[in-house]
This record gives C-alpha cells, sequence and structure tokens, in this order.
C-alpha cells in the first residue's frame, strides 16, 4: 500500500521537472520512497497550474509493483506555481527599494512632525519640564532626549525584533496574511476559479 | 537630580507610547507590510520598520532639538515629494481599512471603471492639496 499525501501547494522554479515527491508526501510500509518521489510528472508552468490525483497515480503506477494499492490522503488538488528562476535583482527592483526606503523615512518624519505640531509637543515638554523642575525653561533636554529614545524603544516593543524565536510579530503576521491575499487572488485568476477551492 | 530622573522617565514612557502607537496604526493600515511586498527587496518586514523609526528619529531632531540642516530648497522638495507620496498611500490604505469602496462595488462595475474612479480619486486629491496650497485667502 502506497500512501500519497497530496501538498496544498508549493512554488517551484518554471521550466524545471515538477516530480511526484514535490507535490506529495509519499510513504509505503518498510520500504523506501526516495525513488518514487523523483518521478516525473513534468515541466512546471508558469504561473499556477492545479495538479490533480489522477495525475500523480498515473506516473506513480508505472513505478510500482503490479498489484499495490495506492491511497491518497491529503488535499484533493496541488496548486503549483511556477516562479521565475532566481536572478539577480534588477536596476528597477534597486529603484523601488530606494523610492519606498526614502517614502517611508520623510513619511514616517512627516507623521511625527504632523503629530508634534499639532499637539504642541516642544510646549508640552516645556510645561512638564517647568512642572517637575519649578523653573522657567529648565531641563526640557531631560525629557526631549529620553521621549525620543522612547520612541524607538516603542518600535522594538512593538515589534518586538529581539523575540524572533518566541514566534513572528505583529507585522510579519500581517506580511504573511497580505501575500497569502495576493496568492490566493492570483490563484483564483489564473485557474479560473470563483469558489473558494 | 531626583528632578531629573522624573523628568527621564516621563520622556521615556511618552515615547514608548508615541512609538508603539504610530507602529500600531502603519500595521493596521497595512502600509509596512505592503511596502514591504511592493518593494520585491526581500528584507522582511522588520528592516522597513527599522528604516521608518529612522524617519521617526529624524522628525525628533528637527521639531523637538531644532537641528538645522542648511540645505538648499530642492533638497526639501524633493523630501516632501516622497512625504506627499506616503500621505497618499496612508490615505488609500484608510479608505481601503474604511470600506470607502465596498467589495460588492467591484462586482457592479467592471474593473475599467473602477480604475478610472480610482485616477480621478487621485487627481481630486492632488486638485484639492494644490488649490489649499495656491489659495490661502479661501480660508482665512
Amino acid at each position: 500500500m502506497l500512501y500519497v499525501g497530496l501538498k496544498a501547494s508549493v512554488k517551484k522554479a518554471q521550466g524545471s521537472e515538477l516530480k511526484a515527491g514535490d507535490v506529495a508526501e509519499l510513504f509505503m510500509e518498510g520500504e523506501s520512497t526516495a525513488e518514487l518521489g523523483e518521478t516525473p510528472l513534468g515541466p512546471v508552468w508558469p504561473g499556477w497550474r492545479a495538479v490533480m490525483p489522477v495525475q500523480v497515480v498515473r506516473a506513480l503506477i508505472k513505478e510500482l509493483p503490479e498489484g499495490t494499492k495506492i491511497q491518497m490522503i491529503g488535499e484533493r488538488k496541488c496548486m503549483v506555481q511556477g516562479v521565475p528562476a532566481k536572478r539577480k535583482k534588477r536596476p528597477l527592483t534597486w529603484l523601488k527599494t530606494a523610492a519606498i526606503a526614502l517614502l517611508l523615512f520623510f513619511g514616517g518624519g512627516l507623521t511625527l512632525m504632523n503629530f508634534h505640531a499639532d499637539v504642541n509637543m516642544p510646549g508640552v515638554h516645556r510645561m512638564i519640564a517647568s512642572l517637575v523642575t519649578g523653573q522657567e525653561d529648565a531641563g526640557v533636554m531631560w525629557i526631549s532626549i529620553p521621549y525620543s529614545i522612547g520612541i524607538g524603544l516603542g518600535v522594538v516593543f512593538f515589534t518586538g525584533f529581539g523575540r524572533r524565536r518566541a514566534g513572528p510579530n505583529l507585522l510579519e503576521l500581517e506580511e504573511q496574511e497580505y501575500r497569502t491575499k495576493v496568492d490566493q487572488y492570483l490563484q483564483k485568476k489564473e485557474t479560473g476559479e470563483t469558489g473558494d477551492g | 537630580m531626583a528632578e531629573r530622573a522624573v523628568l527621564a522617565v516621563a520622556g521615556l514612557g511618552q515615547g514608548l507610547l508615541v512609538g508603539a502607537t504610530v507602529m500600531l496604526i502603519v500595521t493596521i493600515l497595512d502600509i509596512l507590510p505592503r511596502f514591504s511586498v511592493i518593494s520585491g527587496a526581500g528584507w522582511g518586514v522588520n528592516a522597513w520598520a527599522a528604516i521608518f523609526t529612522a524617519g521617526l528619529g529624524f522628525a525628533c531632531l528637527g521639531s523637538l532639538f531644532g537641528v538645522r540642516l542648511g540645505l538648499p530648497m530642492w533638497a526639501g522638495a524633493a523630501a516632501f515629494l516622497f512625504s506627499g507620496a506616503y500621505l497618499g498611500a496612508l490615505l488609500m490604505a484608510l479608505a481601503e481599512t474604511l470600506d470607502l469602496f465596498p467589495a460588492s462595488l467591484g462586482k457592479i462595475l467592471p474593473s475599467d471603471v473602477m480604475k478610472a474612479i480610482l485616477i480621478i480619486l487621485v487627481a481630486g486629491k492632488i486638485a484639492g492639496s494644490v488649490l489649499y496650497w495656491l489659495m490661502p485667502q479661501l480660508w482665512k
């Protein structure tokens, strides 16, 4: 009995050979399935393509001794995404990256400056300083400098830069969610599906 | 000395709150995650958060410590081109989060029409901004 556990989705370089081991986990009692995993299923196409169980079974059955039963477990189909083979980053990517870096840098700056102007932050700092020290215009730096450091620390606490091993932070989760949504959209668009399959 | 310690603690607390709040806003509005994916640099979203934070620090230098760089005007224009782009992205992200364009609209209208609506929206925003800056007598 050969168990074929179809995976939900895989990514592979387009043009390369899709193998049974790529789309499914294979398991056979007491035997190695390493060789079976090398069974070719055809080239990887660009974009999304569904691999149905029957395709996998048809390819595998030729490699198996006669009379072996095949049991399908796992997903109903496997979505294969043909991605362009890794190449050097193009100048356009660098340009885009630089533009986004500048946008976030100056955008973040603008946001904070707007906020400071809105709530009159320098005035508030002067007020707190005179409230604590009892003198006008004294020790404002003693509040403004920790405040600025605090902003950086607030970001660190929020995103948890140092806690990577404890799991993803909120930002990384949001990014992953966004990627998943884009992938799902492309999948549906390219396979012409409207359902949620 | 004790006064200074109180001030430092107060400042630090304030900063922590502001930093975390700003990050919460850009995370909820999907700004950092989206730009991280769009750039295609593969740096991971935390690197972008670091750049964003550097911008926050830069703003502190200017608006709290009165640092002046003395650069020519075109440098400011370039910086504000990016600031404006950020604001545009923020506005669109806000519109999306608030479901300004409900999903049902996309089913009723063809995608060409949706694109046209988007372009009209952008043109309207630019026109509004230009009008605001060029005709200050309107709101005095």
